[in-house]
């Protein structure tokens, strides 16, 4: 993963959000993640349509976060959710819907 | 597919289940089984459902469908246009939510139950209620689920539930509804059973006052859920649909609804009839 992908639900994966926090999924396994409040903003903006220093910018200016921690927590956390496989990776943005 | 010519004994059952009729054509079953599945599914016998969905299902020797890899018992299921193929060791079956029929081959040692559990995962996902992996009971006119993965419990706190109706110690339905204008939850009785086959298949159900995930401990105590939490893991607690993304958001849309309506807390117990007093507080 670097910078310019542009991360997405994985097309396996079923979300509510409930009481603003994500409960995710994985439809193939029937594992479940609930995330916390970062971690349902950051899947929020993993739609397809932002890359990932673009979710590195909103993390920064939404939380008042380093910009350097910001790149090192939202990259370990989508790592997470790609291996998994909540998430996959596109090279250009994916229209909405 | 029929088989009403055919030269074979022709056994029926007809059975409503949480207000979802269907009926069951045996060809080929003897009598040592039409009279078993005739006292299993006694309780929830309803003759009176000539439209209800229709299984024809033929008894048959043969090699196993699946061969035996103990301790496991396989169940496999797809789903494909509204039809859901269903795989086990002595049952191979389809079922067609659309058309409202569907095929059954046995075994002569098998038995319907296990389609039967999958095919009514379907029907209350497509009647917006939830087949759920639970134990039930009624207690007082009062509905009471506990719920959680194998080991976590169910079949325990059913047993330690001697003044209660058991509805079931695997799974129960639950279906949300209006009752005086009031937003509730009912749990019904299912005619499947887990490691309590003891227990009489109660067709019944009552008003949930309670959803319980279950915590073995060694003292009884509730503690609160987050309702994020709790839409999680009831909704991995739901089996045999959460395979495609869009019945695993209808799932998780139910969990979110039911949680709306009824409190889910966990339930820390031992092995004592005692927890009950913590749920009557």
């Amino acid at each position: 993963m670097n910078e310019h992908h542009y991360p997405a639900p994985h097309p396996q994966v079923a979300t509510a959000i409930v009481e603003g926090q994500a409960v995710i999924v994985m439809a193939d396994s029937g594992n479940m993640s609930v995330l916390n409040e970062l971690g349902t903003r950051i899947w929020q903006l993993s739609d397809g349509s932002h890359c990932v220093e673009e979710i590195v910018q909103t993390i920064v200016a939404e939380y008042e976060v380093d910009v350097a921690q910001a790149r090192v927590d939202v990259g370990a956390f989508l790592e997470q959710l790609l291996a998994l496989q909540a998430l996959v990776l596109h090279e250009a943005p994916q229209p909405a819907g | 597919m029929s088989f009403e010519n055919m030269p074979v004994t022709r056994f029926e059952l007809s059975l409503e289940i949480a207000a979802l009729p269907i009926r069951l054509i045996f060809y080929g079953a003897d009598a040592l089984m039409q009279s078993r599945w005739s006292e299993m599914y006694q309780a929830f016998s309803s003759p009176n459902h000539a439209d209800a969905p229709l299984v024809e299902a033929l008894v048959e020797p043969g090699e196993p469908f699946l061969p035996f890899q103990p301790p496991t018992w396989r169940i496999e299921t797809s789903t494909q246009d509204g039809r859901v193929d269903i795989l086990s060791h002595l049952e191979k079956g389809w079922f067609d939510l659309n058309a409202g029929q569907g095929f059954l081959a046995l075994r002569p040692n098998g038995n319907p139950e296990n389609y039967l559990r999958v095919v009514y995962a379907w029907r209350c996902l497509a009647h917006e209620a939830l087949l759920l992996h639970a134990s039930g009971v009624i207690r007082n006119g009062r509905g009471y689920v506990f719920f959680g993965h194998s080991g976590s419990g169910k079949t325990t706190l059913a047993r330690l539930s001697s003044d209660a109706l058991i509805l079931s110690d695997d799974l129960v339905i639950l279906k949300c509804e209006d009752a005086d204008d009031r937003p509730t939850v009912r749990v019904f009785g299912v005619p499947f059973r887990g490691d309590l086959p003891e227990a009489p298949r109660a067709n019944a159900s009552a008003p949930l006052c309670g959803l319980f995930s279950l915590v073995k401990d060694d003292h009884h105590q509730l503690e609160k859920m987050e309702r994020h939490e709790a839409v999680g893991r009831l909704a991995s607690c739901v089996p045999f649909v959460m395979s495609q993304p869009q019945n695993a958001q209808r799932v998780l849309k139910l969990c979110d609804e039911i949680t709306r309506r009824v409190a889910v807390q966990s339930l820390h117990f031992r092995r004592d009839p005692a927890f009950w007093s913590v749920l009557d507080e």
